[in-house]
């Protein structure tokens, strides 16, 4: 009072501003991200498992098309085409083409949960990183930027030979044939007579 | 009455009674303002509290048994539909035949291609209903994340703002530095006017002479 005195002691009100600054920071930053993210709702993840399915299903349907008539032309050849091994056989490739439809449907869900999970996983990383201390401006193009990556088309890989027991089954059958053996039908090889061997299910995708 | 050391009585007793009410006005202000920090940091405390209930509450029934069963269920049917919506309809006509095939056979072949879609079909169902589990997990996994993520956020807040109130208390104690400052000089100035009052001249009073006694003996004494 008398000596001027000194200078007021500032630092709690210094601390409540920038606190204030930082709460007002982190939910402007959140609510950037959480608009930079909302278009993927789920007619997104379902678009995702569409895609998924028209990339997988028409394959499959040809290799179950072409298997089919593998076999046709195969009991054909040997007049068996009314065959009960015939029938056996095609109804045994038709399971099989049902379990690997499964197999496709329910990878596609498999897709869309996993994209879902991985936009996820951003929206948390960017707002921990909000938290931490990083500005609203650059979380927000780091969202936008994760936000495009996510959106780009999936890269997926050709669907394996999914009926490769009958096709090898078919092709063992042929080259026996060829070398003059008549003695093994087709809807009576082990490959194919077995009570749908575990060896018969192969795992479509990627 | 009006001598000097009277005086200086009168005004050193001021000067104290004044230094202690300066003292009680800087203290109360010190209380105050501690008072107004608590208050304001309820105050915060409490609607952090609000928010993180309402976190919670847009939590919680998604989490009774019944939401858990719902969920399951739900996630079983969007799956079978799903799934059967995605399954094949086939029928003989995409199966190459013998024109002349008996119609033994032909029935054989249609039956077991029904039991072989029929095969799918169930397979399908539990397919989903064994799904239904791991989407319904999955969902309470990302609901879960948010929940946490919203309460270590609001929490977050919380304790800083605990912090930042630990250092206004501590400003609050600085309050009523200027009373304080006047409380010390009037009882700076207080004890020296009673001092004077009570000495005369401020320094100790010349010491008086000894009692002589009859016996001719000193006698020191108070």
């Amino acid at each position: 009072m008398c000596f001027g005195g000194s200078p007021p002691d500032q630092s709690a009100e210094i601390a409540r501003q920038k606190e204030v600054d930082r709460q007002s920071r982190i939910n402007e930053g959140t609510e950037r991200i959480n608009n930079t993210f909302s278009k993927f709702d789920d007619g997104y993840y379902s678009g995702l498992g569409k895609s998924y399915l028209d990339y997988y299903t028409p394959q499959l349907d040809t290799q179950y098309n072409d298997t089919k008539k593998q076999l046709a032309y195969k009991y054909g050849d040997q007049g068996a085409l009314d065959s009960g091994a015939y029938n056996n056989d095609v109804a045994r490739l038709t399971r099989e083409y049902g379990v690997q439809r499964n197999q496709i449907t329910d990878k596609s869900l498999e897709q869309q949960q996993g994209a879902r999970s991985a936009v996820e996983q951003n929206r948390a990383d960017l707002i921990s990183q909000l938290e931490g201390g990083a500005g609203v401006e650059s979380v927000a193009s780091s969202a936008l930027a994760r936000a495009e990556a996510a959106t780009r088309p999936p890269v997926y890989s050709p669907l394996a030979d999914v009926f490769s027991s009958f096709t090898n089954a078919l092709a063992t059958s042929r080259g026996l044939q060829n070398q003059g053996y008549q003695g093994l039908p087709i809807g009576r090889s082990p490959a194919l007579l077995g009570s749908g061997g575990n060896n018969s299910v192969k795992t479509v995708g990627p | 009455m009006c001598e000097p050391t009277t005086i200086s009585l009168v005004v050193g007793a001021a000067m104290s009674a004044a230094s202690m009410y300066m003292q009680k006005k800087a203290q109360d202000e010190v209380v105050n303002k501690r008072n107004e920090v608590a208050h304001a940091e309820a105050a915060r405390e409490t609607e952090y509290q609000h928010q993180a209930d309402a976190v919670n509450q847009k939590t919680e029934p998604q989490f009774t048994r019944e939401a858990q069963d719902a969920g399951i269920n739900q996630e079983a049917d969007k799956r079978e539909k799903y799934i059967a919506d995605n399954m094949p309809q086939m029928n003989l006509s995409g199966v190459p035949q013998s024109e002349g095939a008996p119609s033994t056979v032909k029935n054989d072949l249609a039956s077991r291609l029904r039991d072989a879609l029929s095969y799918g079909r169930n397979m399908a169902t539990s397919q989903a209903r064994l799904g239904a589990y791991g989407s319904n997990q999955f969902n309470n996994s990302v609901t879960l994340a948010h929940t946490n993520q919203d309460l270590g956020r609001i929490t977050g807040y919380s304790d800083r703002s605990s912090n930042i109130a630990g250092l206004e208390l501590g400003g609050a104690n600085q309050a009523g530095g200027d009373q304080r400052q006047l409380a010390d000089l009037f009882r700076l100035g207080g004890q020296a006017g009673l001092m004077y009052g009570m000495t005369g001249s401020g320094v100790r009073p010349q010491q008086a002479p000894a009692p002589v006694t009859d016996l001719g003996r000193s006698y020191v004494g108070p």
